[in-house]
């Protein structure tokens, strides 16, 4: 089967000394839907712009459904860019915006000209199917009626739909997003990720979607590619991102609230432990470094089980979210606060008031161990059923 | 019922009250702008009225009032229809290549990096310079035997050209002139515009398949610069309604190269025909206003989107 986009070593860097991206490398299936997340200022726009041909990478390729495009125009790569600002043609209705990719794909320069173009053989056949085409789209975004504006007329989300037409019509293969919904409101933007998610599914299309948005990232993607500093740190599925991040970085990028970190120390023997005690069961094939221990905020726990790892902390703060809480504990004798996500029905006739002593615990099992350089450590897990008592 | 009207008619009184201190003190923040505007605009404008309606010459002891007769004098002498067909065919010049030249050359300076600044001062200097001595430099390059244009002229096999005196082509040298001064600021103008053009819209362009240079130039760079378009085309056509320096120090008026201005200057400062020259002012200004709202509204509709 072919790859719906093949990215092979790309090097970018707009100042010598400073490199933007970093070999990447990334291979995605025909019609898969994936993110590029990361923080700002990673790269990826930069990245966005070199696979569609509006920046020329240093090094490397990018072919499109296994078609090598390294050193073609954005025109013919069959792909279609929808832009954080739209970028919408303002002196042109909306039915002209949606059509200006099939103008220029189908008409020739002469039949374009504004006053000559009437004369042109044919143009009149082509003009009414490129209309047609026109209405066929706007029917599926549901924008028929705005086809006669001007983009000055339009709401933020209107404006979205038609560069999405826009994108739509000429039927590309790939789907290039920078952003698109970041600039409309809260509801509206969760609304728009399920059209987009839809229409998706609709045209089957690749979809390159880049967001700083790890829950758009996690709710509309069949995989993400995280980015950092101009190289991928992970290409996987939501799931495996969260539940196996394979490098610290990722695991502090992906979940809210965000993951808790502690330092670790593993010994000679590869015995793992945190904050001074063994971790029990812990134990890595690697020796002698720093380390650390990350627990998600629902790994946490308010009561321990023998082979926990265990703390004493203040409880600092409680935020309420409807169905659950977030609990801020400060751990004795650390200046840190560990985040704990508890469900409201746990909490129930065990009032919780700040300031007040908490016992905290996880795992083992639940505890992910990144090693100096952030990297995922494997780790072997046993039952011991040594307790570790808490200072 | 008295009861109850009694104290409102008590306020309405405080009300009116309060109304005209209210309105004094608008009256009284406005006056300073109000005042200066009269004096400054008004009141020249006034006179200017009053006086074209009289045969008023400078130092004259008795004025009378003479209605429209300088308005008939004006449209039946040969001098004015002269100056009037030689301003039109020297704007008829200036406009198109005034303001194409400077699109056209703001284009070529929006692409280079680091020359760019260096560009932008180049063709900004005409502007800097006081056109009266300019236009003796003119002189010298146009001049039918010492010029390096006629030097040029005659190394290509062509007869010497009488730039300034030959009567068919003095207006449109004029004009040539006129063209250079006025295309550095509009260049200018033209770079400001470019210069906010989103880049968005040119990769957008570019992905729709508009990368050749005119296709991008008719889809987004054109369209978006239309309202600074208009703007540089009024002001141009307004300066060149105004040429006078180079007609002053190049020709005289000579051998039928009035314009409108300097038959205005030569009624008034020459023949000291203070009420005809008031006329002439009054019909220019009426010319050049209804011309600049004219461009105004019929390019403001094909300009905004
Ligand atoms: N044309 C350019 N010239 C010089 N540097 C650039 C250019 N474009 C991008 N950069 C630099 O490259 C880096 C990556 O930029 P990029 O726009 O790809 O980031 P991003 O991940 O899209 O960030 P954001 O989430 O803020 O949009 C930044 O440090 C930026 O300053
Ligand atoms: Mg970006």
């Amino acid at each position: 089967m072919t790859l719906g986009l093949e990215l092979r070593g790309l090097d970018k860097s707009f100042e010598p000394e400073n490199p933007v991206l970093r070999g990447i490398d990334l291979s995605i299936r025909r019609g898969e839907f994936v993110s590029l997340v990361g923080s700002s200022g990673c790269g990826k726009s930069t990245l966005l712009r070199i696979i569609a041909g509006l920046e020329q990478a240093d090094g490397g390729r990018v072919a499109i459904d296994g078609r090598e495009v390294t050193y073609l125009e954005p025109k013919a790569r069959r792909i279609a860019m929808v832009f954080q600002s739209y970028a919408l043609y303002p002196h042109m209705t909306v039915a002209a915006n949606i059509a200006t990719p099939l103008i220029m794909s189908r008409l020739h320069f002469l039949a374009r000209l504004p006053l000559l173009g009437a004369l042109a053989p044919g143009r009149r056949q082509v003009r009414s199917t490129i209309d047609r085409a026109v209405e066929e789209v706007a029917d599926q975004l549901e924008i028929r009626p705005l086809l006669g504006r001007k983009p000055a007329q339009l709401s933020g989300g209107q404006r979205q739909r038609v560069a999405l037409a826009r994108a739509m019509v000429r039927q590309p293969s790939l789907f290039l997003m920078d952003e698109p919904l970041s600039n409309l409101d809260a509801k509206l933007r969760v609304h728009m990720r399920g059209e987009l998610t839809d229409l998706h599914r609709r045209v089957g299309a690749t979809f390159v979607y880049v967001t700083h948005d790890q829950v758009e990232a996690m709710t509309m993607s069949d995989r993400i590619a995280l980015m950092e500093r101009g190289a991928i740190l992970q290409f996987g599925t939501p799931s495996e991102l969260y539940s196996a991040p394979a490098n610290l970085r990722v695991a502090q990028f992906i979940g809210t609230p965000s993951i808790n970190c502690f330092p670790a120390e593993i010994d000679s023997a590869g015995t793992v432990s945190c904050l001074g005690r063994p971790v029990s069961g812990m134990v890595t094939s690697e020796t002698r470094q720093r380390a650390s221990l990350a627990v998600r905020p629902e790994s946490i726990r308010l009561s321990a089980r023998s082979e926990d790892v265990v703390f004493g902390a203040t409880l600092r703060r409680i935020e309420h979210h409807g169905s659950e809480y977030i609990l801020f504990a400060e751990p004795q004798g650390r200046d840190q606060l560990v985040r704990i996500r508890v469900s409201g029905a746990a909490l129930e006739g065990q009032p919780l008031a700040e300031g007040q002593a908490l016992t905290i615990a996880f795992s083992a099992a639940d505890a992910h161990l990144f090693g100096s350089d952030d990297r995922r450590m494997d780790v072997s897990l046993f039952d011991a059923p040594v307790r570790l008592q808490s200072a | 019922m008295s009861a109850i009207s009694l104290p409102t008619d008590i306020s309405r009184r405080r009300d009116r009250r309060r109304g005209y201190a209210e309105s004094l003190k608008g009256w009284t923040f406005v006056s300073p702008a109000a005042l200066l505007l009269m004096l400054i605009y008004l009141v020249p404008l006034a006179m200017l009225l009053a006086l074209s309606v009289t045969d008023y010459q400078l130092g004259a002891v008795v004025t009378g009032f003479v209605g429209l007769d300088n308005f008939e004098r004006a449209f039946a002498d040969p001098v004015f229809q002269r100056a009037f067909s030689n301003t039109l065919l020297y704007v008829a010049i200036v406009i198109p290549f005034g303001v194409g030249l400077a699109l056209v050359i703001a284009i070529l300076i929006h692409q280079r990096r680091r020359t760019r600044s260096l560009y932008e001062i180049i063709y900004f200097l005409p502007v800097t310079a006081t056109l009266v001595a300019m236009a003796t430099v003119w002189q010298f390059i146009l001049h039918p035997r010492l010029g390096p244009v006629n030097k040029l002229l005659q190394t290509l096999g062509l007869p010497e050209t009488h730039f300034l005196s030959d009567p068919a082509l003095i207006v449109p040298t004029l004009a040539a002139i006129g063209v250079w001064q006025v295309v550095g600021f509009n260049v200018i103008l033209f770079l400001a515009g470019l210069t906010a053009i989103p880049r968005e819209l040119y990769d957008a362009a570019r992905v729709d398949g508009a990368s050749a240079p005119l296709d991008r130039f008719l889809t987004v760079t054109w369209p978006q610069l239309g309202p600074t378009t208009m703007f540089v085309t009024v002001t141009t056509s307004i300066t060149a309604f105004k040429v006078f320096e180079t007609v002053a120090v190049l020709t005289k008026g000579q051998r039928g190269t009035e314009v409108l201005l300097y038959a205005i200057y030569l009624e008034g400062f020459q023949y000291f025909e203070m009420g005809y020259a008031a006329a002439l002012t009054l019909v220019f200004m009426t010319f050049v206003l209804l011309l600049s709202v004219w461009q105004t509204f019929h390019l403001d509709r094909r300009v905004h989107y």
